[in-house]
């Protein structure tokens, strides 16, 4: 017994663990109760619904590893879904997509600057970030509309390829593509100092490497993710809105929440937030099937995303008080804490 | 009517030129004495005057674009629409006074409105309890975020996001997506510049109570210190035997409880109370903490630096949309606004040494 | 040769002399030690040699040249490798990637798992470290296995110049530190070695420096290697301060404020008992890190004690948080160690960092009253000798000294009858520790027991009426006022206490 019992506290205290769990519940629920039996349209609509929201949900996981926020990936996704649905139709697509993700490193790569070099708060910089962008994108397009490349939309939703498509979704394949990529970038210089520098910022800078040129890449990296999140929205939708991106405000750091990774710097993974990603986009139908209706829907997100950051807090404390035991080591206070999260 | 009995004795281009002649007047009086230049140097002092002076400013641009301003109706409009934004400011002012920020702010106006709505017109309470009952359930839903923030150490945008998401849920759920219920007579009487005294628009006379009774709050009593305390050093608080946890949690509660007025003040202006009530003040609100000189986290910012940082933002918003410029100009004009205030309040790093150069901390920790 | 030139360095931090024109050579294939009191500057001097810290004037050459200051990768090109006291490891990064963190080895862009773990591994064995998985996370590893690690680090980086600052600290057998460091110095490597364990610098060194104030002091030959004259060399005549002298001696009768039975705390602190009287200043002397700030904090509240008793007139005591502690029996306060982050409001005046204690004094229906706010600050204030014309300024502003006199205020102003002050003259100037100094006496003639860390040993024997030891996380020698010495404390303190017990030890 006492076996099965660790076996559900090990379960617990992995934040993508955790988030697989939840996943599959709620996708058993949804697949169970709904009145057809799944078709593979289904799952591709629910894929290409996540696809958007769990690059950009990835992206900003990097710059909180990293230790710092960042509430503007909603208006780079704005900005750049609007792009593609408005401008520069006569040039190629494929070159609209570079000159976008171009876009979204800038962005990302002012952020940056801004945190890094002014040392402004970053909650703070990211806030104007967004709201200047929605605003630029209010100007771009006043009403939505626009219209989409029909090769974008078939290579990101395999619409047209219906026979492949049926049996493993084009946007599941992306989302392979996306973990691989993780794995590879966890496997990087980069990567590796992006925990380093989220855990311990002094170390770092002791065995000399930049601590500045680390959260820069970073910053420029989660703007390019979150213009490749705007691509495939734009590419789900197809068409452009200028408000379709406020949601990503909440559903970004719900992701990463319900993905387990804690807010503290220093941990944190690609997987649980693509699993978060899921289990958000797959919720409303989930909801839908059993009967809950829209307001209470809310609600349930709502509880749901405080529930799963209260988990995240609890196991990392836990961990923290076990590491004390184990080590001996109280290296810190609780003032320490309250300084460290209020963070400067 | 009020406003032409007013324009009869004095233009409005007459009084803005008092405004700007008392204000040359106070600072001239005040560099000629010592005491007087310490004031000045003082961003408490200074400050406000400054932001006024530029809102008047702003106003006379607007001419450019539009004959109508600035009139007595315009700063009638400005005043009334300020009141909304600084009572919101009041609550985020102090939640990033000690480092958070309340992303909940539309929420709990929603929930506030739609309980005052509902309770009155559906369930025909009487509005006096409908409203303590809304604001009861705000500072509840406060502390609600408050504790979680407090006692686990989550960011706080976090937690307020999801409050704010669960709240439009509530709020929904009570209107069972029915059109948006009415708000009492009474309160749209207040607030929706209907009543007048001596021709002047009640919630101007409330806009400057709130002035009052927010500088009250946070520059005179023990609460209001306590929260520049945990802003100023949290570990120091600690230390000194403040009650760390309960404040933290207090200004968490004082904000939806702000915000929990707001709704009210909001049903009654704009006549019901839809769930997207607040969605457009909370922006405005941090822009006007932030241009107040309010540092997040830290002991630095001023009440009456926020107060007329409102007026300041309302006379923008105002005159932007006398221009006729399409709404996005409006948020990029705040986005920069934010980026400028935050580069210019940056507090002095000569005292941060010790937090800019993290090796020193971690020897001293040893 | 001289494989490293140093001259007329100088660090000032604020009032505070870190290095004050240190000036001193060595050569290579060497072990060259640096001994001194806390705070003599050896840390500093390390940190400027590594590039952490930039010194206010003075310059260094290595191997012939010039060191430019404040980058750690210059250090490095130029042969600066340093194990750090406080350990440099990355605790949420794998041993392997922390062992190869400045130069990860990838391919295509890529860092191996394979790869860096078999070359990490390689480089453990190489230094004789086999008992450590290179796959583990340093968060995981005991205190003694990062201390390893970090000295590996240095070592494996092929220095010129390799830097131990208290490399033994955390290691229970020196005998592997010691034959590397020997290979080290015979391969043609100048060693610089610091350590407070005078025991080991015999052992090992081939020459020392003495350091005190910030400056080179005395220098020591493995050959006329002297204990007490090295001990009495890193004391030094200190500027004789005038301490205030006690005004009525203390009362046999004077009552037990505070009774600490069997305190641990963590693993730095075990088995500690002391008593404080009404009146009394109890002094704690010890080498930093052997448990003095756990054992303060601990006592204040500020950090959970792990086991054993406080009673606070002969009440068992809560101390959960500083709040608790401040309102157990008469109170306790606690003077902390950093000031800048748990002593002071940096960016609020003097009259309201003061007021802290007493705002339901000062106030009425939850509304302070600026007047007798500020009437109570100020007085306050003047009683800890702040300057008038301070009150209004923000604390962040003033120097070190009316920072602290500030905090010794709002303590004051608290009421609490123990205080524990945990070294509250660090940093400060002169005439602002007298100052200090009078507060502390003027307080113990009221009544008020206090616990007094210093630093500086001379401070503690002016002013205390005891003075314990402490060492390793214990108490391992008591004396009282008249027969305690700067000699016998410092014996004491650095691990000698068998010949403090058998002249001067009361417990």
């Amino acid at each position: 017994m006492s076996s099965v019992g660790s076996v559900v506290r090990r379960i617990a205290s992995d934040g993508s663990t955790r988030a697989a769990l939840i996943l599959l519940v709620f996708f058993l629920i949804w697949a169970i109760n709904a009145r057809n039996p799944l078709e593979s349209k289904d799952i591709t609509d629910w894929l290409v619904l996540a696809l958007p929201l769990a690059v950009a949900s990835i992206g900003v996981t990097l710059v909180i590893i990293t230790k710092q926020f960042d509430l503007s990936a909603a208006g780079v996704i704005t900005l750049t879904s609007v792009m593609m649905a408005t401008s520069f139709k006569e040039t190629n697509v494929w070159i609209v997509v570079i000159l976008v993700l171009a876009v979204g490193a800038l962005i990302g790569l002012l952020n940056g600057v801004f945190v890094v070099f002014a040392k402004l708060p970053a909650i703070a910089v990211t806030l104007a970030t967004l709201i200047i962008l929605q605003g630029v994108s209010l100007i771009l397009l006043v009403r939505p509309g626009g219209s989409v490349d029909e090769n974008l939309i078939s290579f990101v939703t395999g619409s047209s390829e219906s026979s492949s498509s049926a049996f493993f979704p084009r946007p599941a394949l992306i989302l392979l593509v996306l973990v691989v990529a993780w794995l590879l970038f966890k496997r990087t210089k980069l990567g590796i100092y992006m925990y380093a520098v989220g855990r311990d910022e002094e170390a770092v800078q002791l065995s000399g490497v930049s601590v500045r040129k680390v959260r820069l890449s970073i910053f420029t990296i989660a703007g390019i993710l979150y213009a490749l999140a705007g691509v495939f929205l734009a590419a789900a939708i197809k068409s452009g809105d200028a408000t379709i991106g406020e949601s990503y405000v909440l559903s970004t750091f719900a992701a990463i929440a319900i993905g387990g990774t804690a807010f503290i710097g220093g941990s944190g993974s690609a997987i649980g937030t693509i699993f978060g990603a899921l289990t958000l986009m797959v919720m409303p139908k989930m909801l839908f099937v059993i009967g809950i209706s829209g307001w209470s829907a809310r609600v349930f997100t709502g509880v749901l995303i405080i529930l799963a950051v209260l988990a995240g807090a609890v196991s990392a404390m836990r961990q923290g008080a076990k590491l004390k035991e184990t080590t001996g080591e109280i290296d810190q206070t609780d003032a320490d804490q309250w300084v460290e999260r209020n963070g400067h | 009517m009020g406003g032409k009995e007013w324009s009869l004795v004095m233009s409005i281009e007459i009084a803005l030129f008092i405004c700007l002649a008392v204000s040359a007047i106070t600072v001239f009086t005040a560099a000629s004495s010592e005491g007087g230049r310490n004031l000045l140097r003082s961003p408490g002092f200074i400050r406000p005057i400054i932001l006024v002076n530029l809102a008047i400013g702003v106003l006379f641009l607007g001419r450019f674009y539009s004959d109508g301003l600035p009139s007595y109706l315009s700063v009638g409009t400005i005043l009334t629409q300020s009141l909304f934004v600084a009572v919101i400011a009041f609550g985020q002012g102090l939640v990033m006074l000690i480092g958070g920020l309340d992303l909940s702010i539309p929420g709990v106006i929603a929930v506030s409105a739609t309980i005052v709505a509902v309770a009155t017109s559906v369930w025909e309470w009487p509005v006096l309890m409908a409203v303590v009952v809304a604001l009861i359930a705000s500072a509840l839903f406060g502390l609600i975020s408050g504790f979680i923030i407090a006692k686990f150490q989550i960011p706080a945008f976090i937690i307020t996001l999801a409050m704010g998401t669960i709240l439009a849920g509530i709020s929904m759920g009570m209107t069972f997506g029915r059109k948006a219920p009415a708000g009492p007579d009474a309160v749209i009487n207040l607030f929706s510049g209907i009543g007048k005294i001596y021709g002047i628009g009640i919630p101007i006379f409330i806009f400057l109570l709130v002035g009052v009774l927010g500088y009250i709050i946070q520059a005179k009593s023990v609460f209001g210190r306590q929260a520049y305390l945990f802003g100023s050093s949290p570990g120091t608080a600690r230390i000194a035997g403040q009650p760390v946890l309960r404040i933290e949690i207090l200004v968490y509660v004082v904000g939806a409880l702000a915000s929990g007025i707001a709704g009210i003040m909001l049903l009654g202006y704009s006549g019901n109370a839809q769930l997207s009530l607040g969605d457009e003040w909370l922006i405005p609100a941090i822009t006007a903490v932030l241009v107040g000189g309010t540092v997040i986290g830290s002991g630095l910012g001023f009440w009456q630096s926020t107060f007329t940082a409102t007026v300041l933002l309302t006379t923008i918003i105002v005159v932007i949309q006398a221009t006729g410029y399409p709404e996005g100009y409006k948020s990029v004009l705040y986005g920069v606004v934010i980026l400028l205030a935050l580069i210019v309040t940056r507090p002095d790093r000569k005292w941060n040494l010790v937090k800019s150069n993290p090796r020193q901390q971690v020897l001293v920790k040893k | 040769m001289n494989i490293l030139e140093v001259s007329n360095l100088s660090k000032h931090y604020g009032d505070a002399t870190a290095l004050n024109g240190a000036t001193l050579t060595m050569e290579a294939g060497e072990i060259h030690a640096i001994v001194g009191e806390n705070g003599a500057g050896k840390s500093t001097l390390v940190k400027v040699l590594s590039g952490i810290v930039v010194p206010d004037k003075g310059s260094v050459k290595i191997a012939d040249q010039e060191l430019e200051f404040g980058n750690p990768r210059k250090s490095g090109s130029l042969g600066v490798s340093t194990a750090f006291q406080e350990l440099s490891l990355i605790s949420n990064l794998s041993v392997a990637e922390n062992v190869l963190i400045s130069d990860l080895p990838t391919r295509f862009g890529i860092v191996t798992r394979t790869g860096v773990e078999s070359q990490a591994r390689e480089i453990l064995h190489r230094w004789g470290v086999n008992d450590i998985n290179v796959r583990s996370t340093v968060a995981s590893l005991s205190l003694s296995a990062k201390q390893r690690i970090e000295i590996v680090c240095a070592l494996n980086s092929k220095p010129k110049i390799l830097i131990l600052d208290e490399p033994s600290a955390a290691l229970s057998d020196t005998s592997w530190l010691f034959e590397h460091v020997q290979q080290m110095r015979d391969a043609g490597t100048c060693v610089i070695y610091i350590s407070h364990k005078l025991a080991e610098i015999k052992e090992i060194c081939d020459k020392g420096t003495i350091m005190r104030n910030g400056a080179i002091v005395g220098e020591f030959l493995k050959a006329d290697f002297n204990h007490e004259q090295i001990i009495s060399t890193m004391i030094g005549r200190s500027i004789s301060l005038a301490f205030p002298p006690r005004e009525s001696p203390l009362r046999d009768d004077a009552a037990t404020l505070m009774e600490v039975k069997n305190l641990a705390v963590g693993r730095q602190v075990s088995g500690v008992s002391l008593d404080v009287r009404a009146g009394e200043i109890v002094g704690i002397a010890g080498l930093e890190g052997q448990g003095q700030r756990e054992l303060f904090y601990a006592l204040g509240g500020a950090i959970r004690a792990r086991s054993g008793e406080v009673r606070v007139e002969g009440e068992v005591a809560k101390l959960r948080t500083p709040r608790t502690a401040s309102r157990s029996g008469p109170g306790i306060a606690l003077v902390p160690e950093e000031r800048k982050r748990e002593g002071i409001f940096a960016d609020m005046s003097s009259i309201k960092n003061i007021s802290v204690p007493v705002f339901s004094k000062v106030s009425t229906a939850g509304i302070i009253r600026n007047r007798s706010e500020r009437s109570m600050s100020r007085k306050a204030g003047i009683e800890s000798h702040l300057a008038e014309d301070f009150l209004t300024r923000n604390v962040g502003q003033l120097s070190g000294g009316n920072q602290q006199k500030t905090v010794l205020a709002r303590t004051a102003l608290s009421g609490a009858q123990i205080l524990l002050m945990f070294d509250p003259t660090r940093g400060i100037d002169p005439s602002a520790k007298l100052e200090v100094y009078s507060s502390l006496r003027k307080s113990s003639g009221e009544g008020v027991g206090v616990l007094l860390y210093s630093t500086e040993i001379p401070e503690l024997l002016g002013l205390c009426d005891r003075i314990l030891v402490m060492y390793d996380g214990k108490i391992v020698a008591s004396m009282t006022g008249s027969d305690a010495t700067e000699e016998k404390v410092m014996a004491a303190a650095v691990g000698r206490h068998s010949s403090a017990q058998s002249t001067g030890a009361t417990q």
